[in-house]
C-alpha cells in the first residue's frame, strides 16, 4: 500500500514537471491602441509569440480615437491602453486613476514625423501668418494640438485668432485640398500623402521647436488594475522589450509585421522607447498650465510606475 | 383666486422625482461618478458658468444657429409645401423624389456640406435647414391639400385668384397642421445646431459639450445638456403660446 502511494505521488510530481510552464497562469490582456507605427513592438510581441512567452494572452483592439481609450480602460473593455501625456493628464485632472506603465515612442528633432503643413497657395512664412487661418488637428487637446498652441504662444500669436478644428487624420488631405482647411498639423503616414500628392508643403516643424525630444506615446492602465496585477505589468514590459529588440535586429521582417497589422508602412520608424519616466510629464504639465487646461495639480512621480 | 392645476403640480413633481433618483443613483456610485456625476455637481458647474457669464455666449450662438436654420426651413417648407399641396400635378411629379430624399439623416449630409461650404456657419445653416424642412413641408403639403371642398367652391364663387385663395383660405385652413410641423421642426433644428457645432468646432453649446467630453469633465457635459433641455422646453412652450393665439378661432374659450 505504501509502495502504491509512493508510485502515485511520483507519477503526480512527474506530471507537474512536464506540465510546468502550462501551470503558470496565463493572463488575458486586451490592449487598446490607434493604428500607428509607434506600437510596432506590441504587434511584433503578439506576432512572434513574445506575449505568450511571458504568460500573456494578448488581444489587440484598435481604438481609432485616443480620447476613447480612458473610458475603455475604466469600463474594463481593455486592460492596457495607449495614451499621450496630455490625454493622461486631462484624464487624471478629470478624476480618473491612471498610471503610465511603459513608453512607446519619442518624437525627436532628427526623426520628426509631426509637421504643420500648409496648402500650396497659402503663404506661411512666419507664425503670425496663421492669424485668421483654419488649422486642422487630429484631436482637440491632443499632443499635436497642445504643442501647436504652445508654439503659437512662443511666437507671440494669439491662439484665439487661429481657428483650430478637430479633423480626422484620413480626411485631412481632402479637406486641405478643397480649401476647407488652410493648414493641418499632421502625422505620418498622412503627412507624406499630402507632400507626395503636391497638395501642400511644410510650413513649420513646430513640434521640434517647442520640444526637441519628448515622449509622444505611451501605455497606461488604471491604478487599481496595476495594483492587483503587478506580475502582468512586468510580463507586459518584458514582452515589449523583446518586441523592440526584434524590431532593431530584424527591420525588414518588422516592416512586414507592420504592414500586416496596420495595412501600410510608414516612411520610417519612430524612435521607439519602452521606458516612461516622471520627467517625461513635466514639460506637458507646464504647457498645460500655461494653456489653462488643468484644474488640479500633479505629482508626476505618482503617474508613472517605477 | 385661480386654482393651480393639479396635473401641472404632478408633472413638476414627476420631473423632480427623476432628478432625485438621478442624485440617489450617483450617490450610490453604481456608475463611476467620473462618467455619471450627481445633478448637484452639474448644477454647480452651471451656476458657476452663469455667474461668470461664460454660458451666455454659447447659448446665444446655439440659439442663433437654431433659429436661423429653423426660419429658413420654415419658409422653404411652407412655400414648397403650398405649391405641392395645391397642385395635383406638382404632387404627382415631386412626391417620389421627396420621399427618396426625406429619409436621409441630416447628420450624414454634413461631410458633403463641409466640402461645399467649409467648416462655417453657412454649413451649419444648410444642414439644419435640410434636416428641419421635412416636418414643415409635409405638414404644409397635407394642410394645403386638405382644404375643404366647400371652401374651394366659395373661393370660385367669390372669384378669388390663385394667390388670394392661397393666402386667404388655404393658409388659414392649413395653419394647424403647419404649426404642428413647425414644433417638430424646431426640435430638429436644436439637435442639428448642436451636432454641427460639434462637427465643425463652431462656438456654441454643442462645442462646449464636445470639449467637456474630450477633457473628461462630465459635470460640465451634463450642465450643457441641462441647458439644452431648458432651451428646447422654452422654445416649444413659445410655439405653443403662438399657436394658441394664432388659432384662437378654433377654440374661442381660450
Amino acid at each position: 500500500m505504501a509502495g502504491i502511494r509512493k508510485v502515485l505521488i511520483l507519477g503526480w510530481l512527474s506530471t507537474l514537471c512536464l506540465a510546468g510552464p502550462a501551470i503558470c497562469e496565463t493572463a488575458q490582456v486586451t490592449i487598446g491602441y490607434p493604428p500607428a507605427t509607434d506600437f510596432l513592438p506590441v504587434y511584433v510581441a503578439k506576432d512572434q509569440g513574445f506575449f505568450s512567452k511571458h504568460n500573456i494572452e494578448a488581444v489587440l483592439t484598435g481604438i481609432p480615437v485616443v480620447t476613447n481609450i480612458p473610458p475603455a480602460l475604466i469600463s474594463g473593455s481593455v486592460e492596457i491602453g495607449m495614451t499621450t501625456v496630455p490625454v493622461l493628464l486631462q484624464a487624471v485632472d478629470g478624476g480618473l486613476d491612471f498610471v503610465l506603465i511603459a513608453g512607446a515612442a519619442h518624437h525627436t528633432r532628427s526623426n520628426a514625423f509631426i509637421s504643420l503643413l500648409a496648402r500650396k497657395n497659402v503663404k506661411i512664412e512666419k507664425p503670425a501668418d496663421l492669424v485668421g487661418k483654419k488649422v486642422g488637428v487630429p484631436g482637440i487637446n491632443s499632443v499635436i494640438d497642445v504643442l501647436l498652441r504652445k508654439w503659437l504662444i512662443m511666437n507671440k500669436v494669439a491662439v484665439n485668432q487661429v481657428t483650430i478644428i478637430e479633423t480626422p487624420l484620413p480626411q485631412m488631405p481632402d479637406l486641405l485640398k478643397s480649401g476647407t482647411l488652410d493648414l493641418v498639423a499632421i502625422v505620418e503616414p498622412f503627412r507624406s500623402r499630402i507632400l507626395d500628392g503636391d497638395i501642400g508643403y511644410v510650413a513649420a516643424e513646430y513640434v521640434s521647436q517647442v520640444d526637441p525630444d519628448f515622449l509622444v506615446s505611451a501605455w497606461m492602465a488604471t491604478g487599481d488594475w496595476v495594483k492587483h496585477n503587478p506580475d502582468v505589468v512586468s510580463d507586459f514590459r518584458a514582452a515589449i522589450d523583446d518586441g523592440l529588440a526584434y524590431v532593431r535586429s530584424n527591420p525588414d521582417q518588422s516592416r512586414e509585421i507592420e504592414k500586416k497589422y496596420l495595412g501600410f508602412n510608414s516612411p520610417h520608424f519612430p524612435d521607439f522607447e519602452n521606458k516612461a519616466r516622471p520627467e517625461d510629464l513635466k514639460a506637458f504639465v507646464d504647457i498645460g498650465r500655461e494653456l489653462g487646461l488643468y484644474r488640479t495639480s500633479f505629482d508626476p512621480a505618482k503617474l508613472v510606475l517605477p | 383666486m385661480r386654482m393651480i392645476d393639479p396635473v401641472r403640480i404632478a408633472a413638476v413633481g414627476f420631473a423632480l422625482a427623476l432628478v432625485a433618483i438621478w442624485q440617489l443613483l450617483a450617490e450610490l456610485r453604481l456608475v463611476s461618478p467620473i462618467f455619471f456625476p450627481a445633478p448637484s455637481r452639474a448644477i454647480a458647474v452651471l451656476a458657476a458658468r452663469l455667474s461668470d457669464g461664460t454660458i451666455f455666449g454659447s447659448i446665444a450662438a446655439t440659439l442663433l444657429h437654431m433659429l436661423l436654420g429653423w426660419l429658413l426651413a420654415s419658409l422653404v417648407g411652407i412655400a414648397v409645401g403650398a405649391a405641392i399641396g395645391s397642385s395635383r400635378l406638382a404632387r404627382d411629379l415631386l412626391e417620389p423624389t421627396l420621399d427618396f430624399i426625406r429619409p436621409l439623416p441630416a447628420s450624414a449630409t454634413i461631410p458633403v456640406a463641409v466640402l461645399f461650404l467649409g467648416l462655417s456657419n453657412q454649413m451649419s445653416l444648410a444642414v439644419i435647414a435640410f434636416g428641419a424642412v421635412w416636418p414643415v413641408l409635409l405638414a404644409s403639403v397635407h394642410g394645403f391639400g386638405s382644404v375643404e371642398p366647400e371652401q374651394r367652391q366659395l373661393a370660385e364663387i367669390l372669384g378669388l385668384g390663385r394667390r388670394e385663395f392661397l393666402v386667404k383660405i388655404a393658409l388659414p385652413s392649413a395653419l394647424p397642421e403647419i404649426i404642428a410641423g413647425l414644433r417638430v421642426s424646431l426640435a430638429i433644428s436644436l439637435i442639428l445646431a448642436v451636432v454641427t457645432e460639434m462637427q465643425a468646432s463652431l462656438p456654441g453649446l454643442g462645442w462646449d459639450i464636445f470639449y467637456a467630453q474630450r477633457v473628461y469633465r462630465s459635470a460640465d457635459l451634463y450642465a450643457g445638456l441641462i441647458v439644452l433641455g431648458i432651451m428646447g422646453f422654452a422654445a416649444n412652450r413659445l410655439v405653443v403660446w403662438c399657436e394658441a393665439r394664432l388659432l384662437h378661432w378654433r377654440n374661442p374659450n381660450i
